[in-house]
């Protein structure tokens, strides 16, 4: 049902959407690499966001350790302010963090498909992590993402389709500025 | 000499008499022919005038004849053209009423989103019912923990008191028992509680992802159906 250039598609845009959300500007390598289950283990937050179309469903689930790493990884971000509530000012930096990657795939789709829609995201314990390769789907694919060698985070795609889905997708290469003259 | 001159004179004298009849008799030939001619010509613009007239009168009667079904086209082609126009007017109304008609179908399913929201504010309901029983079963589970402690503890105390104890140490191994499995099923209903939150967070989800689609779908039908209204109403037509 879902085809091996969707799948790779998929894949690519999950990549690009996780970059967008956790690149920064400054010097941060994000090294994300394909892993075994979707385990990120105790003490993280889940953030989950769905794209549904009248073919398929996608579910992205990105978990974020509760952990001092994360929180300067979200500042250095500028998403996680000095607040009152620094437990809601974490729940709402991460929220924004996967709105932006998901947002990204949902854009992309929306090249492919003309009906699509995006929901916003739930924060859930990360032991509902395991529970999420039990999820109908026709494809699934887990990831491991480093941050400045350390801040490991989880994301797992998974995606539900009942009619066939197929269609190739590569991120537009960004345009290179270095070396060009300014003209006046 | 002589003889031959007054022959000549003779013979001269009777052929010029001859040859001057001949001149008048072919003279009066042409005069005739230009006589005839010029009252030949006197007479031919009269009867051209005649045949002018002829031709006048045909063409008036073409002509009329020609008004006369020319008149009738027209006012065939002018009913014709009232009646398509009749009908013009008549589809105008009524597309103009089928999508004022589709435009409130719209505006009515617009409030579906009502529904959504409800269902939203019903998710956040569930969720925090499920932590709800999450802290309960944290509670249950940290008295498991203690019960254990007090069962080993009892074990302990039932050894150290020896054969008086031997009943005591059997209900202390009995709660031992109970407290281990009371652990095993209060860490599988933990593992229930998460399973049922994702399953609640996607579920609904899943409808309001599917709702916003569905609200994106109305918004591109309501902006075509406004561009139908104002296809034929001439004017544009508000949100």
């Amino acid at each position: 049902m879902i085809g091996l250039q969707a799948r790779r598609s998929l894949d690519r845009m999950l990549e690009h959407g996780l970059r967008n959300a956790l690149e920064d500007p400054g010097t941060r390598a994000v090294d994300i690499a394909p892993c075994d289950g979707f385990n990120p283990g105790r003490g993280a937050r889940l953030v989950l966001l769905m794209i549904a179309s009248h073919g398929f469903r996608v579910v992205i689930a990105i978990a974020f350790p509760d952990t001092p790493p994360t929180h300067a990884l979200l500042a250095a971000l500028g998403r996680l302010p000095d607040a009152e509530d620094p437990a809601a000012a974490f729940h709402d930096a991460i929220a924004e963090t996967g709105n932006m990657c998901c947002g990204t795939l949902n854009r992309e789709l929306g090249r492919f498909h003309t009906h699509t829609g995006m929901s916003t995201p739930y924060v859930i314990d990360s032991g509902s992590a395991p529970h999420v390769a039990g999820l109908r789907h026709g494809y699934s694919r887990n990831l491991r993402i480093g941050i400045g060698g350390g801040t490991w985070l989880h994301a797992s795609l998974t995606v539900d389709a009942h009619e066939p889905m197929d269609f190739d997708w590569a991120p537009e290469p960004s345009p290179e500025t270095a070396g060009e003259l300014e003209l006046f | 000499m002589v003889l031959v001159g007054g022959l000549l004179l003779g013979a001269l004298a009777m052929l010029v008499p001859l040859l001057r009849a001949r001149a008048d008799a072919r003279l009066q030939n042409q005069l005739r022919c230009r006589l005839e001619e010029t009252v030949a010509a006197r007479r031919r613009p009269e009867d051209l005038k005649a045949e002018l007239d002829a031709a006048q009168a045909r063409f008036r009667l073409q002509a009329e004849e020609m008004r006369h079904r020319w008149q009738e086209a027209g006012r065939a082609s002018e009913d014709r053209l009232n009646a398509t126009l009749e009908h013009s007017r008549g589809m105008r109304t009524r597309v103009r009423g089928h999508a004022g008609e589709l435009a409130d179908a719209i505006r009515e399913l617009h409030r579906a989103e009502v529904t959504f929201d409800r269902w939203n504010t019903d998710m956040k309901m569930l969720l925090e019912h499920n932590r709800g029983m999450h802290h309960k079963n944290d509670e249950f589970s940290t008295i498991v923990r203690q019960m254990v402690i007090v069962a080993l503890n009892a074990s302990i105390e039932a050894a150290r008191a020896g054969g008086i104890g031997r009943g005591f140490a059997i209900v202390a191994n009995e709660m031992r028992d109970l407290s281990a499995r009371a652990e095993a099923l209060s860490g599988d209903y933990r593992r229930t509680l998460h399973e049922n939150d994702l399953i609640t967070a996607v579920t609904f989800q899943d409808m309001q992802a599917s709702g916003r689609m569905i609200m994106g779908a109305l918004r591109g039908l309501d902006l075509t159906n406004r561009k139908s209204l104002e296809s034929v109403s001439g004017e544009a037509v508000a949100a």
